[in-house]
């Protein structure tokens, strides 16, 4: 599970390369995002825009990833399509979350 | 149309890639064609669910194998999950309610459970055989989640 990884100004806008955040695709998820978070400057972005599939372990993976943030550093979603959007509501995940539509959104560009 | 006999079976490996490459072929197959897209992702976020519960709990890393059929009268939404693994999910753990703060697990049976209609694990001669049917609309109503029928 690949990554990947854009800065924009103060925000780091991470995308995973694949589709499907599954049980086979979680731990190397996680092993990325933690590096980086960890490189980000500041806010991170996960653009889940290109992402149709998500299940319990994919879900743990992107939760698990707040552990990686900083003090003062904010880990925020975009692009949840709905499949993935459905898994963050039925298990209450979405509340843990600042979710934005699209990221331009999340980074206060004009679409 | 298919005769019973005739319906679609699968047989994987019991590895996270083998569930992934069934739920894949499921997709693009014939099972699921007839559902609404809702529903079709319900059910196949239902089958990872129980497929990677008895990979990761039920076998813990030793091989095995999971049979999947189609349960007969709800196309698509009703399905049977076979296997010989030597645990399996508690009464206690398929009744455990979904997490309620910030969890990196415990999701995949409350998930299971919200968006099925029917559940029942039995054991006979060495498998476990789980039976389960999707739920047609109104699942996790509350939660603003609807599968639909198709």
């Amino acid at each position: 599970m690949d990554l990947q990884i854009e800065g924009r100004g103060e925000v780091t806008v991470i995308r995973p390369a694949e589709g499907r955040l599954d049980a086979l695709a979680a731990v190397a998820f996680k092993d990325r995002m933690k590096a980086a978070v960890e490189a980000a400057p500041g806010r991170v972005v996960l653009d889940l825009s290109g992402v149709g599939f998500i299940d319990s372990s994919g879900l743990g993976a992107v939760v698990a990833a707040r552990r990686f943030l900083r003090a003062g550093q904010a880990l925020d979603l975009a692009g949840l399509t709905g499949p993935v959007a459905r898994v963050f509501r039925l298990t209450r995940m979405d509340m843990l979350f600042a979710i934005h539509a699209e990221v331009a959104d999340a980074i206060g560009e004009a679409a | 149309m298919p005769s019973a006999k005739r319906r679609e079976r699968h047989v994987i490996a019991a590895n996270p890639a083998a569930v992934r490459g069934l739920l894949e072929r499921l997709e693009r197959g014939p099972a699921l064609e007839g559902l609404s897209v809702d529903a079709r992702d319900c059910t196949l976020l239902v089958l990872a669910e129980v497929l990677n519960n008895v990979v990761e709990h039920g076998y813990a890393g030793a091989p095995g194998w999971i049979g999947l059929m189609p349960l007969p009268g709800r196309p698509g939404l009703g399905w049977r999950i076979v296997d010989r693994a030597s645990r399996a999910a508690t009464p206690a753990a398929m009744a455990r309610d979904m997490p309620v703060q910030a969890a990196e697990g415990g999701f995949g049976l409350p998930l299971i459970r919200a968006l099925t209609d029917r559940l029942a694990l039995r054991r006979k001669r060495g498998m476990n055989i789980l039976t389960l049917e999707v739920r047609a609309e109104g699942g996790a109503a509350e939660a603003g989640v609807v599968c639909g029928a198709g």
